[in-house]
């Protein structure tokens, strides 16, 4: 037997657990009642602190990694930021004040924030390059796209008032029932292709 | 020893690879909801170690499972092109209506103009807190990074000064790491200092996704440590449920954090649940908002804005009607310029 196998005592135990906390935790969602209840309570908790450690240890694991080639630039400037983020976020404070709030302010924040803000200029250079109006469905992405930055420019909208039903009603009429079907389909299609599968398997 | 199911050789127990066809030996049995194509991402066969320079027959059996799990190439071209009298029909009136849009609005407009009449949701949030009575327990939770601040705080400034006004016990959370950060910045760039009495109860961040919130849903005082001042303030009892909110906001820039909001805490609990959302999120969410799992769904700088003519107190979002204009301008002039270069185009083949 191979040693990465764990013993069979462990695996049991880890099963019971699962199907101990896996059970109570469902039985809790759909009869929130007294002794459910009693019993969820410490479970959930755990599951929070659990959560925690395994962040904790993701970020060692992710340390570790790139301590053992720190060499690379890019494996020493994780180590750089790791360090400099976990030593701030100890001082007294935290990231809302002293030098914890120097580092979120003036280098998380604005470094996060650049790489969002260079998406809609991405997406604007590919709609000059790739944009081809002899097709309908780009007619109606163009159009799509010049009402609802229409809808959501201020001076439009205080203009005509009208627009800003349009975006409501866009997002009600349109948006919504587009993206309910997508939702139910989705649904039903991984329920299919699960009862496919079952099917396919024991046959 | 284990034998090899494509060549039969024998190799040792714990080989991933067979030393004489290289092919996978141990093929893990298919999961629940695996190789659903474009719903779940896909489960790739981890292999200890790496492929050893120079052996083609590991390397043919990788490019084989590669072709093997590729998708087929489409069989036809896409049909349907309008060619050049589309590109006339359609796209030259749009950029002529563009314009003379533009055109109009920048003649019309002053900056006197009265706002747009606020949406549907914009109205139900601004009702629910203009409401709450001074003892009422209000918890805000912080889902989105600084990736989205500059549109998130927007969002959720006009909110904190009409719940600071009502004087209500507020009370931070958060499933993002920086979310409790993203909340300090939010009150710390409102014009006016919170003074200590109103200053917010933090419950921090809360790891564990789902389950965290079902243990926030269980009892709220527990899942934190807190201060004797913040238990004080809170005035909650150890094991008493999230029913003792009375209101709930989340300030979401992430579909799943809202999903599951609404999954674990707005389905089961009666307590109202607020969402003011990024415009990139509020479209997904909108059929919960329909359904009324969400109460009053608030999205991207509009809905800022006409919280805060709502409100009668100009913020940060009035102030910044200049730039947004100019912003959507640019926008707007990149999009004619597409268009026009589009028009120029020999059609696609």
């Amino acid at each position: 037997m191979s040693s990465a196998v764990p013993p069979l005592f462990l695996r049991r135990l880890s099963v019971a657990l699962a199907v101990w906390t896996g059970g109570v935790v469902l039985l809790h969602y759909f009869w929130p009642i007294g002794p459910v209840r009693e019993a969820a309570q410490p479970v959930l908790r755990t599951v929070v602190l659990l959560s925690g450690m395994v962040l904790v240890l993701a970020a060692v694991r992710g340390v570790m990694h790139h301590g053992r080639r720190w060499r690379r630039p890019e494996s020493a400037a994780f180590l750089v930021g790791a360090g400099l983020s976990l030593g701030t976020g100890l001082l007294p404070g935290g990231y809302e004040a002293g030098p914890g709030w120097w580092v979120y302010a003036w280098l998380l924040r604005p470094g996060w924030a650049a790489l969002l803000a260079l998406v809609p200029l991405f997406l604007l250079a590919a709609l000059y390059r790739r944009l081809r109006m002899d097709e309908p469905a780009a007619f109606l992405f163009a159009a799509g796209l010049v009402l609802m930055l229409w809808a959501q420019t201020p001076a439009m909208v205080a203009t005509w008032p009208w627009l800003a039903g349009l975006r409501h009603s866009l997002l009600s009429w349109l948006v919504a029932p587009v993206l309910r079907g997508v939702l139910i389909g989705l649904s039903l299609g991984v329920v299919w292709r699960l009862l496919a599968q079952r099917g396919g398997h024991s046959g | 020893m284990s034998s090899c199911r494509y060549c039969g050789a024998e190799n040792a127990d714990d080989a991933t690879l067979c030393a004489q066809c290289g092919r996978v030996l141990t093929v893990p049995p298919p999961q629940v909801l695996a190789q659903i194509q474009g719903v779940l991402p896909a489960e790739p066969v981890i292999l200890s170690g790496r492929l050893p320079p120079g052996d083609e027959a590991l390397w043919q059996a990788l490019v084989t499972a590669v072709a093997a799990s590729s998708p087929p190439p489409p069989s036809s071209p896409s049909p349907a092109t309008g060619g050049p009298a589309m590109r006339i029909g359609l796209g030259l009136p749009m950029v002529v209506v563009i314009l003379i849009t533009a055109v109009l609005t920048a003649a019309g407009w002053r900056s006197d103009l009265s706002p747009a009449p606020p949406r549907p949701g914009v109205a139900a949030a601004y009702h629910l807190i203009a409401v709450l009575p001074s003892t009422a327990r209000v918890l805000l939770a912080w889902d989105y990074d600084p990736t989205t601040q500059g549109e998130m705080q927007l969002l959720a400034q006009p909110l904190l000064r009409h719940l600071l006004s009502r004087r209500v016990v507020l009370v931070n959370v958060s499933l993002r790491p920086l979310g409790p950060a993203m909340a300090a910045a939010a009150f710390a760039g409102l014009e006016t200092a919170v003074p200590l009495a109103q200053a917010p109860v933090d419950l921090g961040f809360l790891p564990g996704e789902s389950a965290a919130l079902q243990a926030l849903a269980l009892a709220p005082a527990g899942v934190a440590p807190l201060s004797p001042a913040a238990r004080d303030r809170l005035a909650l009892a150890g094991d008493e449920p999230i029913t003792a909110f009375d209101l709930i906001i989340e300030f979401s820039a992430e579909t799943a954090t809202s999903r599951q909001w609404v999954e674990q805490i707005a389905a089961r609990q009666p307590v109202p649940l607020i969402v003011a959302a990024s415009g990139a999120v509020a479209p997904a969410l909108e059929p919960y908002a329909q359904t009324g799992q969400i109460v009053a769904l608030l999205s991207g700088y509009p809905d800022a804005l006409a919280y805060e003519a709502l409100l009668g107190i100009p913020g940060t979002a009035t102030e910044r009607q200049m730039a947004q204009n100019a912003v959507h301008l640019l926008v707007l002039a990149v999009v004619i310029a597409a268009l026009i270069r589009s028009l120029r185009r020999r059609p696609s083949p």
